[in-house]
Order: C-alpha cells, then structure tokens, then sequence
C-alpha cells in the first residue's frame, strides 16, 4: 500500500498534466495549470527541504569541532545573517540588494573566472592522454582555436582568412551535430517520462 | 563614495582575491582563504534563496490564499483546493525526519516527478523535438529552381547544395549515433556494420559540436576573468583615493 498510493498520485497527475499539452481545451488546460502552479510550489519547498539539510550537515561538523568546524560555522553565521537582514526589508530591500550586489554576485563571477584556468588546464590534458579514436581530440582542439580566434573582438594579423572557416563550422557541422545531440536528448526525455508515467520507474520510494 | 559602498567594495575586492589564491595551488594560506570565500559564498546563497522562497513563494502562494478564504468565508471547496499545496508541502518536510514516518513524504515526491516528468514529456515533445526537426528540414532544404545554377560557382546555388547535404548527414548521423542497440556476436555484442559506419560519420559533427560548446564556455569564462582583473583594477584604485 505505501507503494501504490504514491505511484497512482504520479501516474494520475501526469497523464492529467499531459492531457493539457496535447488537447487545446479548457477541462484539460485548466487542471495542468492548476497541477503545474502546484508542483512549483512544491519544488520551492523541496529546495527549502534541501537548504534545511544542509545547514544540519554543518551544523552537525561544528558539533564535532574538528578543523572543518570553523568553515562550517562561517557558513551557519552567513547564511542566518543574510536571513535575517533578508526578511527584515525583503529581497528588494537595501541590506538583501548589498548582499547579492557585494557577495553573491562578485564571488560568483570569480569562481565563473576560475573556470577558464580549468576549461584550458582540460583542453591541454585532452592532447596528452591518448584516447580512441585518435583523431577525436586533435579535431576537438582545432575545431576549438578556430572557433576561439573567430570569436575574438580584434582580428589578429595573419587569422583573417579563419573568420569564414568559423563562420562555417558554426553554421553547418557544429549546429548540425548540436541538432543530433538536442534530438536525441529530446527522444531520451521522451522515453524517461513516459517509464515514469508508465510506473515503470518509480524514483519516490524509499 | 558612501560607507554602504566603500564597504561592499572591500568585502567584494577581499572575496575575488581570495577565490582567486586557488590559483596559487595547495598551500597553507591559499587553501583556507579559497575555503573561507566558498563557504561564506554558499551560506550567503542559501541564505538569499530562502529569503526569495518565503517572499515569492510561501507567502504568496500558500499562507495568503488560506488567510483570505478563511477570512471571507467563502465555500469550503475553494479552501480545500488551496490547502492542497499546503497539506503536500507540509507531508514533504517529513522528508527531513530519520525514521519511517519520512515516507509520508514520498506522495508529494510522487507529485512532484509525476508533474514533473509529464511536463518534460510535453517540453521535449512540442519545445524541442518538433521545432528542432522543422528548423533541421529548413536548413537541410535545397531549392529545385537552384539546380539548373549548380555549374555557375558564382551563384552560390553550389555552397548552398554542399552546406545543406552536410547539415543533413550531420544531423542524422549525429543523432543515430545514440542508436546503441547491438547484435549478438562471436567476439561480443556489435552494432551492424552500416551503423558503425553512420556512428562514427556522427562522432565526427558530435565531436565538431563539442568543441563550438567548449570554445564558446572559454570565451566566457576568459569575459568573466577579464571582468574580474577591470573590477580588481577599479576597486584598488578607488581605495588608494580614499
């Protein structure tokens, strides 16, 4: 019973909400609105469910006051701070904006900055590790520097004949394979949910 | 400059250059400094993702309709109808408790992925698939009025044919490549051999796709660095006037 009853609440609400997709009329449409306004909802308390056992795990590290304890309770005092300034005036407010204005987003942007160090530091290890086929990573990074220096905001001298190479590559093979890859995720998708409409998967059981 | 600005500058410029002493690899003073940033970071985060939840989203959706129908006393089908999210949302938080009561919590997990995967289904359906194969058609056309212009190179009618016969083996050896169904072998299970063949045609223009995406992540990455270096440049600066 503790399997049926969730796996008939899945089922029925996602044919209901299918149903609305497909058919343009008002006794389906009204109920998929209703149902998705709903599962939002629910997907924001999930993630509030989710920030909970996060600051458990932490607070759990300061606890046991190992050398870890102390980013554990920098991120405790963080996080009721900004809470607390937050609902004092709301996210619109003064203290919440200099928060994302002077925290978030700068520590963000500077993490983003890091990933270029890792996205070359990768490119380079592609060449050395050998892989099959082995052609694979000299076209990778070929096809990568040629799109690079097409994407460059100044022409360098002696590249001026690669901007119609890129263009092309952009164009034709690279948004055609792009298209094969977005085809077949859309297909994987599609098959996905239609096992757990189907009960054939059921991932929302213990 | 304000001491609301001057402040926030400095918390901003301390926090880049401390993500930033990563780069100085693992050593005693880079790693707590790039922990500290992290850890201040994501509480921050979580803390702000919190506060937009509860304004946005739990007060406007779910304790202000209750509020208002239990005020107006209005019919108790209406109520019911809002308690709904209300009731699911509160079963969800006995996810957080360690004993089997926990599975109460499964039907609005249950809800969620039944809504959840219905609406994936319906966005591949009509967002992707159907859009991305009509675009596919579009690109991959060759007008008949062009073929007698072939033989003039000036025209283009010859590029033209080229990009479009590549656009088409492309995107259908891209996308058959996913084909992973095998046939039972002597040496191991094998694809057949004209798939083998549109597969490794596909891993060509996947490889090709790969590379645009990882060029384009770089040149991203490499604006947010240099955005970064102007910020750092700008807020030293601004201190040393101060």
């Amino acid at each position: 019973m503790k399997r049926i009853i969730p796996t008939a609440i899945a089922v029925a609400v996602g044919i209901v909400t299918l149903l609305g997709y497909f058919i343009d009329r008002g006794e389906f449409k009204v109920p998929q609105l209703v149902l998705l306004n709903w599962a939002t909802t629910l997907a924001a308390v999930a993630l509030l469910v989710g920030i909970v056992n996060l600051l458990r795990v932490h607070a759990a590290k300061v606890g046991a006051s190992n050398v870890n304890s102390f980013y554990s309770l920098l991120l405790l005092l963080t996080f009721f701070g900004v809470v607390g300034v937050g609902f004092w005036l709301g996210p619109a407010g003064a203290p919440a904006r200099w928060v994302f204005r002077y925290l978030i987003a700068p520590t963000e942007a500077a993490v983003g900055a890091l990933l270029f160090f890792f996205l070359v530091f990768a490119g380079y290890r592609l060449l050395r590790v050998p892989r099959s086929p082995w052609w694979a990573a000299p076209v990778f990074v070929v096809v990568a520097l040629i799109v690079l220096i097409g994407l460059a905001p100044l022409t360098i001298p002696g590249t001026e004949a690669l901007g119609g190479i890129h263009n092309w590559i952009v164009q034709v093979p690279a948004a055609a394979g792009a298209r094969g890859i977005l085809l077949g995720v859309a297909l994987g998708v599609i098959a996905t949910g239609l096992r757990v409409l189907l009960a054939a998967d059921r991932p929302y059981g213990d | 400059m304000s001491l609301v600005d001057l402040s926030g500058l400095i918390v901003s410029l301390v926090l880049t250059l401390m993500v930033f002493s990563y780069l100085l690899g693992e050593n005693p003073l880079s790693r707590p400094l790039y922990r500290i940033a992290l850890h201040v970071f994501i509480g921050a985060a979580a803390g702000y993702t919190v506060v937009l939840i509860g304004w946005y989203v739990i007060w406007p959706r779910l304790v202000v309709p209750l509020r208002d129908l239990a005020l107006s006393g209005v019919p108790s089908a209406s109520l019911i109808i809002s308690a709904v999210p209300l009731i699911l949302s509160l079963s969800l938080l006995f996810k957080l408790l360690r004993s089997s009561l926990s599975q109460v919590g499964n039907m609005s997990i249950a809800f969620v992925v039944g809504v959840g995967a219905a609406a994936a289904v319906g966005g591949a359906v009509t967002g992707t698939l159907f859009p991305q194969v009509r675009a596919g058609a579009a690109a991959s056309a060759f007008p008949l009025a062009d073929l007698p212009r072939l033989a003039d190179l000036s025209s283009g009618a010859f590029e033209r044919l080229v990009d479009a016969g590549v656009f088409l083996i492309g995107t259908l050896s891209a996308l058959l490549y996913f084909f992973f169904s095998a046939q039972r072998a002597p040496a191991g299970p094998a694809r057949p051999a004209a798939m083998t063949v549109v597969a490794t045609i596909g891993t060509v223009f996947i490889n090709v796709a790969y590379a645009a995406l990882y060029a384009g992540a770089v040149a991203a990455s490499l604006a947010l660095l240099a955005d970064r270096v102007a910020f750092l440049r700008e807020a030293i600066g601004k201190l040393s006037f101060q």
